[in-house]
């Protein structure tokens, strides 16, 4: 086999896995595998480990950042703070501090719905 | 939260170990796959100071990188990245014992995997950590 036969089997290989992965991520439930739901944590957060795990049982892809590091994050009061975003950016659902952990059912049925779904942004309820 | 990774430090690795790869497959020169297991091993049995893409990665790209630093639970792409030694490991074997088309194929599983991981961020062997932990 020449090196240009190589390369196309090279080649061929990586379209091939791509496709099979485009396949695979385009099956229903999915967003194409864009983590629509975003953990922020800081160090010393005693609430952020229970509340990415109880997320990723309930299959949530999520994103985790810890606001102490680099870019600070004004938006960002307390911690964890758990963002919920449509597949269009705008914020579906957020919830902060315990409530982010006892809304951990809500949180997975907003990130899983169906794009479009949602329309409303659903805060902190008073307390 | 203990024992967590920036993700594109794996992200940066399979990038790399893809890229070593590929070379070595098309320049057909085994001993390349071999260094890749080396640094591989290095990276997860001495630490991530031994790592010569980590390093990379952390001196040079990071430093340039805006924004806060996402992170990721570092068991998932340890196990992924002992499973590509082992898997590297086995190809080297192989080339050394005269079977260079068993080596070659272990090696383009590899390569596709650290190309997929590096690409779309799905990793086999995180996943397959992930379903044998829970």
């Amino acid at each position: 086999m020449d090196m240009a036969a190589r390369l196309v089997l090279l080649a061929v290989l990586l379209a091939v896995s791509s496709g099979l992965v485009a396949v695979w991520q385009r099956r229903p439930g999915r967003d194409g595998g864009i983590p629509g739901v975003v953990l922020f944590t800081s160090p010393g957060c005693t609430l952020c480990g229970p509340v990415e795990r109880a997320l990723r049982d309930r299959g949530v892809q999520l994103r985790v950042v810890d606001v102490t590091d680099t870019t600070p994050t004004p938006a960002i009061r307390s911690t964890p703070t758990v963002v919920v975003t449509a597949p269009d950016g705008g914020v579906v659902m957020r919830r902060a501090g315990r409530a982010a952990l006892e809304d951990v059912a809500a949180i997975a049925a907003a990130h899983l719905a169906e794009p479009g779904a949602s329309g409303t942004t659903s805060d902190d309820p008073p307390r | 939260m203990a024992d967590r990774v920036d993700v594109n430090v794996p992200r940066f690795n399979q990038a790399f170990v893809a890229g070593l790869l590929g070379l070595a497959f098309v320049l057909q020169w085994w001993p390349l796959v071999a260094v890749v297991a080396v640094v591989l091993a290095l990276t997860r049995f001495a630490g991530p100071q031994w790592g010569l893409f980590t390093q990379a990665y952390v001196r040079l790209i990071r430093p340039r990188l805006a924004g806060s630093v996402e992170t990721e639970p570092a068991g998932p792409p340890r196990f992924a990245q002992l499973l590509g030694v082992a898997f590297l490991g086995s190809a080297t074997a192989a080339f050394v014992a005269g079977w260079p088309a068993v080596g070659w194929g272990i090696a383009l599983v590899v390569f596709v995997l650290a190309a997929l991981a590096a690409t779309t961020r799905i990793c086999v062997g995180c996943i397959i950590y992930e379903r044998a932990t829970t």
